[in-house]
Formats: structure tokens, sequence, C-alpha cells
């Protein structure tokens, strides 16, 4: 109950700009306000059953020494008792009751102690089961030399039974040091191959290899050391811009940091903040813009200098200056590396190696810009509206 | 520490919120009087009859077991009427205070929030508000009953020889000045508590929130040691909070044996001069420890109060702050179908910059524009340079420092922040979905809407064909932050939404960007239909939403450089013309 309100309350408060957007904050203080009465009731009834407890025992230790006395007075009445024992008997009865007294406040916090623990063992027993974390940094000693090749052989993954696969029978391959652009519409499984790249989920069936060596629990952790993602939401950390790049790079020195805000074309943007590499970031990087928070993500990449490096492409949000320099700064930094990109451009799809085109997780295509030109319709299709975009000023 | 005020003010702010629930105070007040009262009766009762055999007396005993026994079953019935009322009217006024909190949350937001961090706020909301109820269930009562109960007692004993009072009067006194005496390192140890708790809380959500990024960038290790460290920080500050309470604690123990014992002696003496009936001796003594227990529940209490107080101060600093925008408008818009012109005048805007910190440069210079229904007006300009600010302020997020922003001529300030919001939607950036399914969210912007009513305007914002493939359709749980959706399905829910409430202002913030061609199409077919009979407001990057707009103003670092038609800028502006050339040949590189 407790957690429930904690999330509603959590929910509503880092959502509130759309609520008030959308004017619906009156309503959802109403809801928040019905929750709270849930909690409350929830409470109070708990409680009532605590108290019951409570209740009975101090009933008893009430009644036990008002007995217990009793029988003391009456057994000195009729002479079997010695006057001065009655005397131990009445203040042995009530220091006998006191621990029961401190029971009875212990069980209260005692009882929320127990309530508490099956959440916290329900939390720690639950099963890892698609993930591949599960087994994260257990086993460095494999670590080999990989080249930075990716292929994926047959995979098919579905995110619950429920909602079916997401990947159908996928299989691609990279080579290394070249550039391969996913393009597709969404929902048609491009977000799920990176995540699938970067070890958040085991594949129902198929293989990913990275570097000739299968993807598996035992060394996703040396896969991740060599791939470096830029992701479309980029999460920025509360702490200061440094501290955000250096999240790519522990023990980068303050120029290692500069250099990779130059190389992601951010160093301009902050040195003109009013302290530079030291503000503060927001909780969420509210104050940055999408493309600030990517060029951030970017400049991590480049500390960590990975062999591969996947870049999610942000699907909007963006003005020209920020997509020019984030295409900039990725095109240097898969310079000599295996390079994944969900693509939205056309001038990255343009760019890449390899094109492969995702429709309801299956490939539909894959090959260069010129042969998909030619001979595939959906590719056309896709680029055509991309180029009546480009045209609209060339008139 | 900042802010910091003594117990009493943080007590008298605290009873304040008890206003309402005065009927539950007397009667907490009065059955924790009597649950009190009853032992010490009992045990006067016992020990009476104890003392009356030793004196050879018989003939009471029966009589004075069966008092006891109905005075047993009393204690029993008002221990459970004295939890149960103190703590319905504590959890009353909890949640009550938590209502105030998040209606105090709502109004302060996004504002004044934009340097504290959700969790921590959060953390004010459940655990900071949960530990008050010390106070409230426990406190007031407490202290109201440690006075009382003893100081019958006292009188009682008086009775009987003035000096038994006056032997214990001084211990009393001792007792009161222990938690005194410790109050300054209390308080400031709770705070330490209650901020390293919010700080912990912080940092979960900001792992849980980040988890993408921790993993693809192997950060595990640094983000562990930072949550490490703050959970070190949290259980140090719970050590050194619990070891002072077992110190003062201990103190506290032992002087209220000691003074058991002094009571003792007393009125052994005094029995043993004749003053006092030897009847009385057992009755004296059992009084004379009885005495301290309230008290020492109370000071037990108080050992806590440096927690309370701790998490009073949070609780009420977030109830006592001010909102940077005030909701005094009377005059209510009511929207009659009829034309709406919406004009910034000479508007000059800059953040307020927080605490200790220098002034913020201007934002927006003397900004001057208006569009009305049927028009679209396209703001451009490159990032920085104020754009999305003119959003933000025509929702009042903020309010304008000179000048004024006017609906059909009224100031936006003299209407209700409700009702202003009934006429201005925004379709934001950063699109926040609920975790609840699909429907809901887009009831969200309508809440008595029809299930037709939602499909139709799914349909319209073209995001019913992919809702419908969702595995459950409109009854599809959106996960946390919308996961699985991406950004173009999102952006169309939030058109959607925009339809359902369908005021006659609109402001789309930054929309259609970059999505995949797809989408973008999709988008713009969404929105052209969404922009009939309404006063459009675009903030635009695209070409192509930018050409399709009726007029443009152009906004360079907070000015406008440039207003009029498409082909105009491009003749007068050369700032305009530098811009769409950016975009122009960003494109045509490729």
């Amino acid at each position: 109950m407790h957690a429930q309100y904690y999330s509603d309350c959590l929910d509503s408060v880092q959502g509130i700009t759309t609520l008030k957007a959308f004017n619906a904050n009156a309503r959802q203080k109403q809801m928040i306000h019905k929750k709270g009465e849930q909690l409350r009731q929830a409470i109070m009834g708990h409680l009532r059953i605590t108290m019951l407890e409570t209740f009975v025992l101090q009933l008893f230790a009430g009644l036990g020494s008002a007995f217990s006395i009793a029988v003391a007075a009456y057994q000195t009445a009729i002479g079997n008792m010695a006057q001065e024992d009655l005397v131990y008997a009445l203040f042995l009865i009530g220091a006998c009751f006191v621990p029961f007294y401190a029971l009875i406040s212990a069980w209260h916090f005692g009882y929320r102690g127990v309530t508490a623990s099956y959440r916290i063992k329900k939390t720690i027993d639950e099963p890892v089961t698609r993930s591949l974390l599960s087994e994260t940094g257990i086993n460095h000693q494999t670590k080999t030399c990989v080249s930075g090749d990716i292929s994926f052989d047959h995979v098919c993954f579905a995110y619950n039974e429920l909602d079916g696969d997401v990947l159908k029978k996928v299989s691609f391959f990279v080579p290394y040091q070249t550039t391969t652009a996913l393009v597709g519409a969404s929902g048609s499984g491009k977000s799920t191959i990176a995540s699938l790249l970067a070890g958040f989920y085991a594949v129902r069936d198929g293989v990913i290899s990275i570097g000739g060596i299968a993807l598996s629990a035992q060394n996703v952790s040396l896969a991740q050391e060599q791939i470096g993602v830029v992701w479309q939401d980029c999460h920025m950390f509360y702490g200061t811009v440094e501290d955000n790049i250096r999240i790519g790079k522990p023990d980068a020195t303050k120029e290692e940091i500069v250099q990779a805000g130059k190389q992601a074309n951010i160093h301009d943007f902050i040195d003109s903040l009013p302290e530079g590499y030291h503000t503060m970031i927001g909780e969420r990087g509210m104050r940055f813009s999408g493309g600030e928070r990517q060029r951030i993500a970017l400049a991590r990449v480049f500390l960590r200098n990975p062999p591969i490096v996947i870049l999610d492409e942000a699907t909007s949000s963006l003005d020209r200056k920020n997509e020019i320099a984030i295409q900039d700064a990725f095109a240097r930094l898969s310079r000599g590396k295996t390079a994944l990109v969900i693509a939205h451009r056309l001038g990255t799809i343009q760019n890449a190696d390899q094109i492969i085109i995702m429709d309801t997780g299956r490939v539909h295509a894959k090959g260069t810009h010129e042969e998909l030109t030619h001979t595939v319709s959906v590719y056309r299709k896709l680029m055509g509206s991309q180029m009546k975009v480009g045209q609209a000023y060339e008139e | 520490m900042k802010n910091e005020k003594p117990r009493i003010k943080y007590a008298f702010a605290l009873t304040k919120h008890i206003k309402g629930f005065g009927v539950y105070l007397f009667f907490a007040v009065l059955f924790n009087l009597i649950y009190k009262l009853l032992p010490l009766i009992t045990a006067l009762v016992t020990s009476y009859l104890v003392g009356s055999v030793l004196m050879g007396n018989h003939a009471e005993v029966i009589h004075l077991m069966t008092i006891a026994g109905v005075l047993v079953l009393l204690m029993g019935a008002f221990s459970y009427l004295d939890l149960l009322v103190g703590h319905d009217m504590a959890y009353r006024i909890l949640t009550k205070l938590r209502d105030k909190c998040y209606d105090k949350l709502d109004e302060l937001a996004p504002a004044a929030l934009m340097d504290k961090r959700s969790g921590d706020m959060i953390s004010i909301i459940l655990n900071d508000v949960e530990t008050l109820e010390w106070y409230y269930a426990h406190t007031i009562s407490q202290i109201i009953v440690a006075v009382m109960v003893p100081t019958a007692a006292l009188v009682f004993m008086g009775i009987f020889s003035w000096a038994l009072p006056v032997v214990i009067l001084p211990f009393i006194a001792l007792l009161i000045m222990i938690p005194k005496h410790s109050s300054h390192h209390s308080d400031s140890q709770g705070a330490q508590v209650r901020q390293t708790t919010g700080k912990l809380s912080a940092i979960i959500v900001d792992g849980v929130q980040g988890i993408k990024d921790i993993i693809s960038f192997q950060w595990q290790q640094e983000y562990f040691s930072r949550f490490f460290q703050a959970n070190a920080e949290y259980s140090g500050a719970s050590m050194t909070y619990a070891k002072r309470r077992a110190n003062e604690n201990r103190r506290i123990i032992l002087l209220i044996e000691v003074a058991t014992l002094a009571a003792y002696i007393t009125a052994t003496t005094l029995v043993g001069y004749g003053s006092i009936s030897p009847l009385w001796l057992m009755p004296l003594f059992v009084l004379s420890a009885a005495i301290f227990s309230p008290i020492f529940e109370a000071l037990n209490m108080s050992t806590n109060y440096g927690l309370i107080f701790g998490a009073a101060q949070r609780v009420l600093n977030l109830l006592e702050k001010e909102p940077l925008v005030s909701d005094n408008g009377k005059t209510r818009f009511d929207y009659d179908g009829k034309d709406i012109v919406v004009q910034f005048r000479n508007v000059s805007f800059t953040y307020p910059a927080e605490e200790s910190k220098d002034q913020n440069p201007p934002v927006l210079r003397n900004i001057d524009f208006s569009f009305r229904t049927g028009e679209t007006l396209a703001l451009v300009g490159a990032s920085g340079s104020g754009k999305t600010t003119v959003a933000r302020l025509l929702q009042r997020f903020w309010d304008v420092n000179s000048g004024s922003i006017c609906i059909n001529s009224m100031d936006i300030r003299e209407t209700p922040l409700e009702s202003l919001r009934e006429i201005v939607t925004v379709v934001p950036q950063d699109v926040y979905l609920f975790n609840v399914n699909v429907a809901e969210n887009l009831r969200l912007s309508c809440p008595g809407a029809t299930d037709e009513e939602i499909r139709a305007a799914a349909k319209k914002a073209r995001a019913d064909c992919f809702i419908k493939q969702l595995p459950e359709g409109y009854d599809t749980i959106i996960g946390e932050r919308g996961l699985r959706l991406s950004g173009g399905e999102k952006q169309r829910l939030s058109i959607a939404q925009a339809f359902l409430k369908g005021s006659p202002v609109l402001v789309l913030d930054e929309i259609s960007a970059s999505l995949d061609s797809e989408n973008e199409r999709l988008i713009n077919q969404a929105i052209q239909s969404l922009k009939k009979r309404r006063a459009t407001l675009v903030i635009a990057h695209r070409i192509s939403i930018i050409r399709s707009a009726d007029r443009i103003v152009a906004i360079k670092d907070g000015r406008i450089v440039g207003k009029g038609t498409y082909e105009e800028l491009m003749k007068n502006c050369p700032y305009f013309r530098t811009l769409i050339g950016e975009e122009f040949n960003g494109k045509s590189e490729n």
C-alpha cells in the first residue's frame, strides 16, 4: 500500500508539467487524495489488529498481577504465608509483569518489521529470467581480445509471452569497422536490437555474437565493455556536467573530459554555462535539451572509446544545429569502429555502409543505399517522404 | 543549520494542523488520561489490600479484590480505546498533511522545484509525514498526561505528608532538564537523519531511472559506491542519533531509580516516626514508583524529538514555500466559441536565480506579438533563444517581469490558473505518460470522455492504428515513463490528448522535429487537422512546419529580430535566412 502510494506520487510529481498542460492537475490531486485515504484505511485496518493484540496482552498482564496478589493476600490471611513474604510478593509480582509491558510496546514495531521483511524477501527472491544481468561480472577471466563484428543469427525475442515475439528470426552481420543503419517504422524492432546487444535481455532463440563469440550470461559484461551506447533518452545523473561525462571513464583526467567534450561538439555549450564543467545538472537533466543530453552521452562514449558504438537517433526535439552537431560527432566517433545506428535521418542512412530495413520484427531487406533505392519499394517510399521535406525548400 | 527554529515554534505550527480534529484530540487525551490513571488506582487498591491483610484486617479482602478486578478490566478496555482514538486522529491528520504537501508540490511545480529532486520531495510526503505520527498519536497526550497524573499523585501524597512531594519534585525538575539539555544535539542529529534519508531516496530514484545508462556504461561500480556512501551516511546518522538516545535514556532511568529509592526511604522514615499509618506504607511505595511511569514515557518519546522536529522542519518548510506564481485571478475566462486573440505585450523575463547564485541573464526582452483563432504563428530561433520560455509563460509556470500576456485583452494574471489552462493547451516537448492504461492516459485531458470519443481522438491523432496493435489495445498499461512506446507514438498520444481537450488556444512545442518519415507524415497530418479553428502557436524547427505557418516571429537571444510571412522574412531578415540556410544546407548536404 505504501509502495503503491509512493509510485503514484512519484509518477504525478514527475509528470506534473504534462498534468498542468492538460489542466488535469486538479483531478490528479483528487486521485492522490483518494489514494492517501486508501492508505490511511489500510494502515488503520492493520493497526486495529495489532491494537487488539496489545489489548489482550495488557488485559492478561493486569488480571495476572491482580489475581496473584489476591492469592498471596488470601494465603497470608489464612496463615499459610508469612506476612513479610506478602510484601516481597507484592513487589515481585509487579516486577514479573514489567517485561510483558515492554513486550507490548515492542509488538507494535516488531509487526511492522515482519511485514517489511516479506516485501524485502520478495524483491530479493525475484527471479531474473530474461535478463543476462544476473551473472554480470562473474567471469572476467574469459576476457579475450574481441574484434568488433556483430552477428545476429535467427534471433527471436519477446518481452513477455503475452505480447508475442518482437523479433522474428532476425539475421544480419555487421562487419568490423563498418557502419550499419537500422531503419523502419516505430515498433519494427530497431530499439529492441540495441537493447539485446547491450545485454539487457537474453534472446528467446538464436544467437547474437560479438567478434565471433556468442553472447551469454558468462561474458555479457565483457561484451558490454566493448560497446558504447548513446540512448535516445539518455539519463543525466544528479551531479555536475563533469561527473556526468566521467561516467564513461571513472578515472578520466580533466583534460580527457574536456577533450571528449570537444569531440562530442558539446564543449562550447558547456563552456558557455555559468560554471562550465562544474554546472549542476538538475534531476533528469531538466535544464538540458534532448540534443544536449545526447551530446553529453556521446562525450561519455568518446571517453570510453570502445570498439563498437550504437547510436539511437532521437526521433524528435532536435533543431538543425543539434542534429548536425550530433551527426558530426558520431561520424568522428564511429571512424575505425563498428557502428550500429537506429536511424531516422536521411543523412545518416545514406552514409551507412549497410542499411537494414526492419518491418514488424523481421528483416525486410538489406543492402546499400543504391541497391535498396533500385530494388526495394518500401525503401523508396520511406526515403520519398524524407525527400519531400528536403525538396520543400529547394523550390 | 539554516531555517532552524526553536522546537516550540514547530510544535505550535504542527498543532495548528489539528484544527478540525478538536473532538478527536479531546477524547484522545481523556482516554489516555484514564488509561494512565487506572493502573495507579489499581496499584493503590491492591497495595491497600495487602496493607490491610498485614494489619490483620481480613474483612475487606473480597470487596477490594472485586474492585481491583473491575479496574483491571477497565484498564484493558481503555488501553484499546486510547490506542485507537490516538492513532485514528493521528492518521487522519497525517492523511490531511500528505494531501496538503502534494497540493503544495502541485502549486509550486515546475518553477520552484527546478532544483529539487522528485525522490526527495516524495520522501517528505511519505516518510517525514509518517514520522509525525509520533507527534500526533503520542506526544501531545503524553505530555498532558505526564503533567496531570504525577500532579494528582503528588497531591495525594501531600495529604499524608508534605515531605514526600518535596523529596520527589526536584527529581522531576532534573528529569525534564535532560532532554532540554541535549535538545540542540538531538535536533541537528534528527535533521541529519531526515536529510540523509531524502538523499538516499533521491539516489535510488536516479539509479532506477538511469539504469540503461548505468549498465551500458558499466557504471555499476561507481553508482553503487555513491549508493553505498549515501547508505553509510544514513546509517551513520541513525547510529549517532541512536547512541545519543541511548545515552539520554540511561540518564533518565538512573535518575528515576534514584528518585524512587529516595521516596521509599522518605515514606519508610515517615511511617517509622509514626507520622503515617503503616496501613498506607504499601500504597505509598507503589505510588512513588508509579508516579514516574507517565513521565518516563513522555521523556522516552522526547528522545525522538530530534527526529520528529527534523521531519517537521522539512514538512513545514515545504508547506510554507511561496509559489512563484500566485493564483489570485478572479475573472473566469468563459469561452463562448468566439474568436480569440492572444497577445504578448512588451514581455520581458528573466529566470529567477537560485539562492546564493548570481543573477541569471534575461531570456526574453520586449517581446511583442499576437495570434488569433484560425491562424498559425511559428516561433523560430536557435535553441536557447527563448522559444520554450514563451510557451511556459503562456501557461503561467512563471510570471512575466514586465509587460503582459493577454487573451482577448484580459491579462492572464486576472484569471484563475485552472480557467487559463482550460483554454490553453500545450503539447509538450517532453511527453510524459502515466503508469496507467492508454485510455486513462488519454482521458487525462478530458475526464468525462466516452470510449467512443477517445477512439475518435486517437484516430484523428493517427494513433488509433498503433494502439490497436498493442497487446490489450486501449487497455494496455503503459510502462513507467512510457518505456515501450517510441517517441513518435508518444507524441501522437499527446496530440490525441489535445484533441480531446479541445482548447481554443494551442501551443505545439518543438513537436515533429525529426521523426522517422512515416511518423513525421502522420504527425503533420494530425497537426493540420488539430489546428483548424484554433489559435495556434508553433515552436518550430522543421522547415515544412515553418512554411505552413501563416506568420512567423524570429527570435534571437530573447529579442524579436523579424516578423512577417515566410517570403517577407526571407527578404528582410538576415537572421531568418541564416536559420533557414542551416536547415536547408543540412538537408541538401546529405
